[in-house]
């Protein structure tokens, strides 16, 4: 007799099509024109300032930009986790054609978990110290799916071990204090993955664990990927975690974004003087002699009152007069591959008026 | 665990020991010692301590002797209060009076004082967490006798709703444990305010929304086990004060209990009396904080309590 | 390809740019394109100005109105208690023949007691006596437990295990049991001694009274505790920082070190928790003295008044709520106070 948890899922892996190629092609999320801004007692804080993106059926896209940039933000009002505070003020999020932002508290606690997944930065504080991790991955499904406690308790084990946990069923009633960091982000995936969702939501996951659990659970990340078929948002600071598993990059700079692509456009050919930093500060295992780390100069602006023009002017080496005036247009390099920056537009126009004499 | 247990009774049993030692001593800086001191009651009773304690002997036989009478449950006889009447007889026959008073307090303070600081935590920042904020306030700050004898006044005289004197019927009641719950109560509130505030900040309540959780889910599964840990370390410093309290709610509402017997023989200086009571109620304190601090490691599986100290 | 703009944002320019929609999306300028000068660029960013801690502190204090009422009503009963009484004619010892028992009335605003006291004399000096209880056994503690605390936190390792577990100890030993236990042993040696002395410390000891005496052992045995383990705290987190190890590279001797750079560093904290242990130090002291085992008399204090007007409960009401009233309320502010400055100190709130 089959568990029927197995049915259940398997069933919805059929019917969800995930597997199917073209869906590869279809929108899975599409963010448009997103505002959030945080009402503090000194002011209106712009933690995220107008931002589009798109992400399809299965695939990989990593939210790069520094702390104060606005990329968890902008992830937490998908999943409804904006404190306040947070408010949106403005854009909508589409998922799977409905908007997200309209949805009900009990749309919201149904979808969470659910239909999109989310797990965070620090693993050692995610999970609840008094429950056994047991307890809290059995809740998981129990939120959801209407199960016994027995198949509830047999998904879990099936979790645990695809996120490589040796020995569950020992660790199923332990608690968290008695895993270290690496197994407990592990628990986090498995948590997250437990329902199958369609999209997963990592914040910067790797980023408070060592360097060799990092590759790790990347590893493990990419893996669940090619055997689910499941989109990613990864956001991160680290462009070498992006290089590893993301297909396509946004990166972002004081809550706007100033550059999007194919993660091969914005490795071979970035076009935004923000990316350039990046990339430059980035330590290439295979230097040829002693380079310099260049970092970015400056400071991170302001977002109380963001200035008028383009927030990374100052920083900019390449910055002009217009760069602090007026904020720079979305330029589109080919398909895919865009920039907001005026450098670009002052090469179109030269070409323009090249091409007019 | 059970290990753990056993440790923390044998280091029980040190402490009322060493509390033991330390008020007989203490006892013996009056000149004349504690049972010496006064005119002796008679020459029976005086024949009666001299075999029991032998009071020529040098102190340390005094109170090995005292000791091993403290063990048999027999804590000397009181002086003048009841004249010859056994010290343990007395604590007895008052202290059920004081216990019942007590536990419905204690209880009071815990039922209403969480539940009170919960609400105000969730609704952060709202009308109703200002006003019980205040409310909270005021009773740690407003001593005892003070809203006991207000609370005469107001419904003892002025309103004339509720009896002053004695403990006849359930009514009785209202006045003397509102009055020793009410401290108690504001600081479980304040302290599970704040505890609460600090638990729904955490991530681990982040990872529950992610997962969908429903919300009464979260604060009553989640957050409250969490919040509640604080509350329970401070149950053991509540029941010493729950009891000292009881020393200014017995003595206005004029209760037949052990905490006014205590104030009336310090003010009339008898002796044995005094350091008897003293002993039993310590003791009371050092066992009761025994049975909290079993209890807190039944709820927070993360403490190792045989490491002890403090973090 | 088509431009698109759209209204009011930033118009989406693909390759082929039409210079007219750019330029209709905004005036441009002959030297748009002309790079940036250091100067301009640091124009363009308004630094907002830093405040130091204390006036970041100081600043959210002020905006606290709880807290600045509360601040205000503290001076008003400090005046009460330490300037009221050169308004008064009477001493609150002098007792007027024929004028017994008298209602409050304009001459005596508070009546007379059974004695021909005037209350409102009485009641400021019962004031001044429980502020300076409270401030003095608040200064005690203050100055055992920070110190303690500071050692214990710097010395770390084995001492400072040791000399916690004393402080688990002490905080498991009920108070109030051993003051009154004190109360009861210490009346007749320190009786006999203040009999018996001549010195002029003593003999300003003795107006004190053997149960206030013992009240002030007991804060200086037992109430430091709390004290010592924040400073220690706040020590062992300080003790990381660059500036210690700098100093002890420097030859800085241990006690230089706590006296220079720890202590000072803790200052908020100080301030915060001795803030906060005053009213609790009156609240003891009148919950003491309202059973009689706290001030003696001729002393008085705003308990002991109380407890003298608990027998006439009932006829002569305002005898005991107003010194309560005003004891409440000086409780109350304090506590108010010492949170709102809690709150102002806390680093982790700055905006």
């Amino acid at each position: 007799m089959e568990n029927k948890m197995n049915e259940i899922n398997n069933n919805e892996l059929k019917n969800s099509e995930l597997n199917n190629g073209d869906l590869k092609n279809r929108k899975l999320l599409e963010v448009k024109d997103l505002k959030v801004s945080f009402f503090t007692p000194v002011g209106e804080v712009k933690a995220v300032n107008g931002i589009s993106y798109e992400l399809n059926y299965g695939e990989v896209m990593g939210i790069v930009g520094e702390s104060g940039s606005g990329k968890s933000v902008q992830a937490y009002s998908i999943m409804g986790l904006l404190q306040s505070p947070g408010k949106v003020v403005g854009g909508s999020i589409l998922f799977e054609g409905e908007d997200v932002l309209s949805f009900t508290k009990e749309q919201m606690q149904s979808f969470c978990g659910n239909k999109v997944s989310m797990i965070f930065q620090n693993p050692m504080t995610c999970l609840n110290p008094v429950y056994t991790i047991g307890n809290q991955l059995m809740e998981a499904i129990h939120v959801h799916r209407k199960v016994s406690r027995e198949e509830a308790r047999s998904r879990a084990l099936e979790m645990l071990r695809m996120v490589g946990i040796n020995n569950p069923e020992r660790r199923m009633w332990q608690y968290p204090h008695e895993l270290s960091g690496g197994m407990r982000q592990r628990v986090m995936i498995a948590m997250g993955l437990i329902c199958n969702p369609k999209l997963l939501i990592a914040d910067e996951p790797t980023t408070a664990l060592d360097v060799t659990i990092q590759a790790q659970i990347l590893e493990l990340m990419k893996e669940i990927q090619k055997n689910t078929n499941m989109a990613i948002i990864f956001i991160t600071h680290n462009l070498g975690v992006v290089a590893e598993i993301c297909d396509k990059v946004t990166v972002m700079y004081a809550g706007k974004i100033v550059e999007q692509g194919d993660v091969d456009d914005i490795f071979y050919n970035p076009q935004h003087p923000y990316t350039w930093g990046l990339l430059r500060s980035i330590p290439k295992i295979d230097a040829d002699e002693y380079e310099r780390l260049i970092p970015i100069e400056g400071t991170p602006v302001d977002m109380l009152n963001p200035p008028a023009g383009c927030p990374f002017g100052p920083r900019c080496e390449h910055c002009m007069k217009i760069c602090l005036r007026r904020e720079p247009p979305k330029v589109q390099i080919n398909d895919g591959h865009t920039a907001a920056c005026w450098l670009l537009v002052r090469e179109r126009m030269k070409e323009v008026a090249s091409n007019e004499r | 665990m059970l290990k753990f247990i056993a440790k923390r009774i044998a280091q029980a049993i040190l402490v009322i020991f060493f509390i033991t030692c330390i008020t007989f001593l203490l006892m013996n800086l009056v000149p004349g010692g504690p049972f010496l001191s006064e005119k002796s009651p008679s020459p029976e009773v005086l024949a009666a301590m001299e075999a029991k304690y032998g009071l020529d002997k040098p102190l340390p036989v005094q109170l090995k002797n005292y000791i091993v009478n403290f063990i048999k449950g027999d804590l000397g006889v009181s002086y003048k209060m009841q004249k010859n009447r056994p010290v343990m007889t007395i604590i007895k026959d008052m202290f059920p009076v004081s216990a019942k008073i007590g536990s419905i307090a204690l209880l009071l303070a815990v039922l209403f004082g969480v539940p009170m600081g919960c609400i105000a935590a969730y609704n952060r920042g709202k009308f109703i967490d200002s006003f019980l904020r205040v409310v909270m306030t005021l009773g740690v700050s407003i001593p005892g006798f003070v809203v006991a004898t207000s609370l005469l006044i107001l419904f003892g005289s002025v309103l004339k709703l509720l009896p002053t004197i004695g403990l006849t019927s359930w009514k009785n009641y209202i006045m003397p444990c509102f009055t020793l719950a009410f401290n108690p109560m504001c600081y479980i509130g304040r302290l599970a305010r704040s505890s609460m505030l600090d638990v729904i900040n955490q991530d681990y309540i982040r990872t529950a929304r992610a997962k969908g959780v429903k919300t009464t889910s979260i604060i009553f599964k989640h957050a409250l086990r969490n919040a509640f840990i604080p509350v329970l370390t401070y149950l053991g410093p509540l029941t010493a004060g729950i009891l000292t309290g009881g020393f200014v709610v017995e003595s206005v509402f004029n209760i037949p209990g052990l905490g006014r017997y205590f104030v009336q023989s310090i003010l009339n200086r008898d002796y044995p009396l005094i350091m008897g009571t003293t002993i039993f109620l310590a003791t009371f304190i050092v066992v009761m904080t025994l049975i909290v601090d079993i209890l807190y490691k039944a709820v927070d599986p993360r403490i190792d309590l045989t490491k002890g100290g403090s973090n | 390809m088509r431009i698109q703009k759209a209204f009011g944002t930033i118009p989406i320019v693909s390759g082929q740019v039409d210079i007219d929609d750019v330029l209709s999306g905004g005036e441009m300028q002959k030297d748009d394109f002309e790079p940036a000068s250091t100067s301009e660029k640091e124009n363009f960013l308004e630094e907002r100005p830093s405040l130091s801690y204390w006036q970041d502190s100081w600043r959210r204090l002020k905006r606290n109105r709880v807290a600045m009422v509360s601040l205000f009503i503290i001076i008003i009963i400090c005046l009460f208690a330490f300037v009221g009484p050169f308004f008064r004619e009477a001493d609150y010892t002098t007792q007027m023949r024929g004028k017994e028992n008298l209602p409050p009335s304009w001459e005596y605003p508070f009546g007379t007691d059974n004695i021909g006291r005037d209350l409102l004399v009485r009641t400021m000096f019962g004031t001044r006596v429980s502020l300076i209880v409270g401030i003095s056994a608040s200064l005690i503690v203050l100055v055992i437990g920070s110190l303690y605390g500071a050692i214990s936190g710097y010395l770390g390792g084995r001492v400072d295990m040791v000399m916690m577990r004393i402080v688990d100890l002490i905080y498991a030993i009920p108070d109030v049991l051993v003051v009154l236990l004190l109360t009861t042993v210490l009346k007749a040696p320190l009786q006999d001694w203040f009999n018996n002395s001549s010195s002029g410390l003593v003999k300003s000891l003795a107006v004190l009274g053997p149960s206030l005496i013992s009240i002030f052992i007991a804060f200086g045995l037992l109430y430091w505790v709390s004290m010592a383990r924040i400073i220690r705290g706040q020590v062992l987190m300080l003790k990381q920082q660059e500036y210690i190890t700098a100093s002890k590279a420097l030859g800085a001797s241990g006690a230089r070190i706590i006296r220079r750079h720890l202590l000072p560093n803790c200052i908020g904290q100080i301030i915060v928790t001795t803030c906060l242990q005053i009213p609790s130090a009156i609240f003891l002291e009148s919950f003491l003295s309202f059973l009689g085992v706290g001030v003696s008399a001729p002393l008085t204090s705003l308990g002991s008044m109380a407890s003298d007007a608990l027998g006439g409960m009932y006829t002569y009401t305002y005898r005991l709520l107003i010194p309560a009233t005003i004891l409440s309320v000086m409780i109350l502010s304090l506590n108010l106070f010492g949170d709102g400055l809690r709150d102002a100190l806390d680093p982790r709130l700055k905006k």
